[in-house]
């Protein structure tokens, strides 16, 4: 694919940029600071935040908004700090912009006019932190339901929860941080009074000391007391089942096509959709509060499970990010880069043959998913040998990996990628040119480039919609500045660009890792630092150096600097980043996961009005979202 | 000859005619084809997803029709972390399904909250709806659910069925 013409003679950097910023609204913007080759710009008057976003967009070039993310500062006044992570396709320099808000006002104006995109991404830091913005259009929570009384990221709000109850829709209890009573609410013995129906009218139950009971106790018929209410979330004012010819149809959480726990109300006139609101948060398991109470190299595993179809990706993304805030990103070691390359290609390979293949079975084609489960259970057998498990690896280490490649592994991957490249043809033979399988995804659910830029989306959906942009490219990261790939783009942005391109980028994977077998350095694969990786056992046990280092990083973490980091790597959903926000020390203040499924979803009312019902499958299908990402 | 020898039944003496008792027949014809509620909430499911495909295939265990309508199914796998959002629509679920009825809870999510203590995910999927077997692991190996799937044939083996008294006239 040719490269669009965006290399100007001179790109200016990110702190030019953020002078020209400063220069144009002087006082309101403070000079650009830089830290770890980034820019950030603080803008004094919130209230000018979305007149300055407007400039950077429309003079600056900065057309892609990354992320809206929100730290508390705790004691420290302000108590709010706002800030946005802006990115240019043209110039492709990245610019952080800031603003402080106080405890008693909470408040910034919406940027939705600048970029659609940010209209989920400050529903998220309301929900979270409890910042409002003024004139957004649809000011609800996002994460939690409506109604929940906390703002979970607050730092005076405790990891283990405060005990709510909103009856009929949802309750908590405070988590216990250790042990557990692991005792069953049953219920009464009798199918009969269990089923739903049976209980209506709810029988006067002498007050039990189960909280589980109580809850179970307040389950009939949710929908009704919904009712009894008001209207459910999406719908217009009038009901659930508003007049005229539209009717109101819940899709989800449980549902075989949304690909985990996706809600979705759709308004139908017919079997036309007429109005989609998703609904999320139905895995929101609290990954960023969680990451404020351990240290960096603890939270490993928990990115494991963000995107749970792509764990050794993830694992790379966040372990470079923590080591740019530490600024040992450039001293890994060859090999290290190399395996973490393959980790990254490995993924990619598994990620996508899911996708494709959840993909062509929800629209009727089984075979493509029973091929793809055949080659992931190799991919499986692969990261099995590597870190011991399936799948959730927890393979890298800050400054390194877990271990080295087990003996015999590079003839066992080389061997797969040659069984890879087979099926792959086996699935492209199967749905390139099967006439159900093109009728259904061509022309249906197309996004045009403006809108995919609009909304900030990454990945093989973006590149989908003709927009040339891979981070393994246009930013390498690790050895991708030494390989040699393609990247391929689609035109029409519709469910079949989506699925054509997914297929080349697995091709160009297989690609990329026979570069890395044939080039796989020798060598150590941990940077010689006692500060940041542990040290030998042996040594240990013999030495006091090492003996101490050992003590401090197993009791304290990294000692990491105070300051803030953005990075992000393209894994095969599109652009994982970590935003993370230092005070020093081993723990982080606030990390903030920025993920390309929740944009996807962002996207789907607008979408899906207009299509069948039947075209939601092709849809969500070809997104290919991972909602353990979506909702962190 | 040697089919008769499998069902312990001397076709010479008892002819065409297998006696059993009718717990012994019913729960051998429930425990061999136990119809799975996929509760695929998170990573877990994706190893449901592996025991259902190609190399493991589940179908050996005659578990293999996946049936998201819970008025179908027997058994629900709950496979994931139950978030507070998500916990009244599994015990909704749950309710729907027609008796008799099973719970796996797969994995440590889903049987304890696991290493999620947090403020969102609910301590053990066991606080809202009864289970009849734990997996441990992050997320179990299908050999696991294949265990557990098999722990529970056992137990729906020696399940009494209940014979409700007729009404007296």
């Amino acid at each position: 694919m040719p490269s669009p013409a965006d290399s100007p003679p001179a790109a200016p950097s990110a702190l030019e940029l953020g002078r020209q910023l400063q220069s144009r609204f002087g006082e309101a913007v403070s000079g650009p600071v830089e830290f770890r080759g980034e820019a950030t710009v603080r803008v004094a008057d919130p209230g000018r935040i979305p007149e300055i976003c407007a400039f950077a967009r429309r003079e600056l070039g900065f057309d892609f908004l990354v992320d809206i993310t929100s730290v508390d500062q705790g004691e420290t006044a302000p108590r709010f700090t706002i800030v946005y992570e802006l990115y240019g396709f043209t110039h492709r320099q990245h610019l952080r912009l800031t603003a402080d808000l106080p405890e008693e006002n909470a408040e910034a104006p919406t940027v939705t006019p600048v970029w659609r995109g940010a209209d989920w991404l400050e529903r998220e830091v309301y929900d979270m932190m409890g910042i409002r913005f003024a004139g957004h259009p649809d000011p609800r929570r996002i994460l939690m339901w409506e109604g929940y009384p906390h703002h979970p990221l607050r730092k005076d709000f405790p990891l283990e929860g405060r005990p709510t109850d909103l009856p009929e829709v949802a309750f908590t209890l405070p988590a216990p941080l250790e042990g557990g009573p692991f005792v069953a609410a049953t219920g009464s013995p009798h199918a009969t009074d269990r089923e739903p129906r049976a209980r209506r009218p709810l029988r006067a139950d002498p007050g039990s000391p189960n909280p589980a009971a109580a809850a179970a106790r307040s389950l009939a018929f949710p929908d009704a007391a919904a009712r009894a209410r008001g209207p459910l979330p999406g719908s217009r004012p009038g009901g659930p089942e508003p007049a005229g010819d539209t009717l109101v149809l819940n899709m989800g959480p449980s549902h075989p096509a949304t690909h985990g726990v996706l809600r979705i109300l759709l308004e139908l006139d017919g079997e036309i959709v007429r109005k989609a609101t998703p609904d999320i948060g139905y895995l929101h398991r609290g990954d960023e509060k969680i990451a404020e109470h351990m240290t960096y190299a603890q939270f490993i595993p928990y990115t494991d499970r963000l995107d749970y179809l792509a764990p050794l990706a993830n694992n790379v993304a966040y372990v470079l990010a923590v080591e740019k805030l530490l600024g040992i990103d450039d001293r890994l070691t060859p090999r290290c880069q190399y395996i973490r390359v393959i980790c990254c290609e490995l993924a990619r390979i598994s990620a996508h043959l899911l996708g494709l293949g959840c993909f062509a079975m929800d629209l009727g084609a089984m075979t493509v998913f029973l091929y793809a489960f055949t080659e992931r259970e190799k991919v499986y057998n692969l990261v099995e040998a590597l870190s011991g498990a399936r799948f959730t690896a927890s393979y890298t280490r800050i400054g390194g990996l877990a271990r080295d490649l087990p003996p015999d592994w590079t003839r066992q991957l080389r061997q797969f990628l040659h069984e890879v490249v087979v099926t792959i043809d086996d699935i492209d033979r199967l749905l390139t040119r099967n006439r159900i399988f093109v009728d259904r995804t061509r022309g249906v659910g197309a996004i045009p480039r403006d809108m995919a830029i609009d909304f900030g989306l990454t990945g093989p959906n973006l590149r989908a919609s003709g927009v040339d942009h891979d981070l393994r490219r246009d930013h390498p990261y690790l050895a991708y500045r030494d390989l040699a790939f393609e990247v391929p783009t689609g035109t029409a942005g519709d469910c079949y660009d989506r699925y054509l391109v997914r297929m080349e980028e697995m091709r160009q994977s297989v690609r990329l890792l026979h570069q890395c077998l044939d080039h796989l350095p020798d060598g150590p694969i941990d940077i010689p630092d006692g500060k940041v990786v542990l040290p030998p056992k042996r040594q240990v046990l013999t030495r006091m150096e090492e003996l101490i280092h050992q003590f401090m990083l197993v009791t304290q973490g990294v000692n990491a600097p105070p300051g803030q980091v953005y990075f992000a790597a393209e894994n095969p959903k599109g652009e994982l980043g970590f935003y993370i926000s230092s005070r020093g020390g081993g723990v982080p203040h606030r990390l903030k996961i920025r993920s390309p499924s929740f944009v996807s979803i962002s996207l789907l009312p607008h979408l899906l009005p207009g299509l069948m019902i039947s075209d939601i499958m092709a849809v969500l299908g070809s997104l290919d979202f991972v909602m353990g990402e979506c909702d962190r | 000859m040697s089919q008769a020898h499998v069902i312990g039944c001397d076709a010479k003496a008892e002819g065409e005619v297998v006696v059993t008792r009718l717990d012994a027949a019913l729960n051998w014809c429930r425990k061999n084809s136990l119809w799975p509620m996929p509760m695929g909430l998170a990573c877990c499911a994706i190893e449901l997803m592996g025991t259902a495909a190609s190399r493991y295939d589940i179908a050996r265990f005659g578990a293999e029709v996946m049936r998201f309508s819970p008025r179908q199914s027997d058994v629900m796998v709950v496979a994931g972390t139950v978030t507070y959002k998500m916990a009244l629509a599994v015990r909704r679920i749950y309710d729907q399904m027609p008796e008799p009825k099973w719970v796996i809870a797969m994995g440590a999510c889903a049987s304890t909250g696991g290493m999620y203590r947090s403020y969102a995910v609910l301590q053990g999927v066991d606080r809202l709806i009864p289970v009849d077997v734990y997996i441990g692991g992050c997320p179990p190996r299908p050999e696991a659910l294949m265990d557990a799937l098999l722990k529970l044939q056992a137990k729906v083996a020696r399940t009494p069925v209940p014979i409700r008294p007729s009404p007296a006239p």
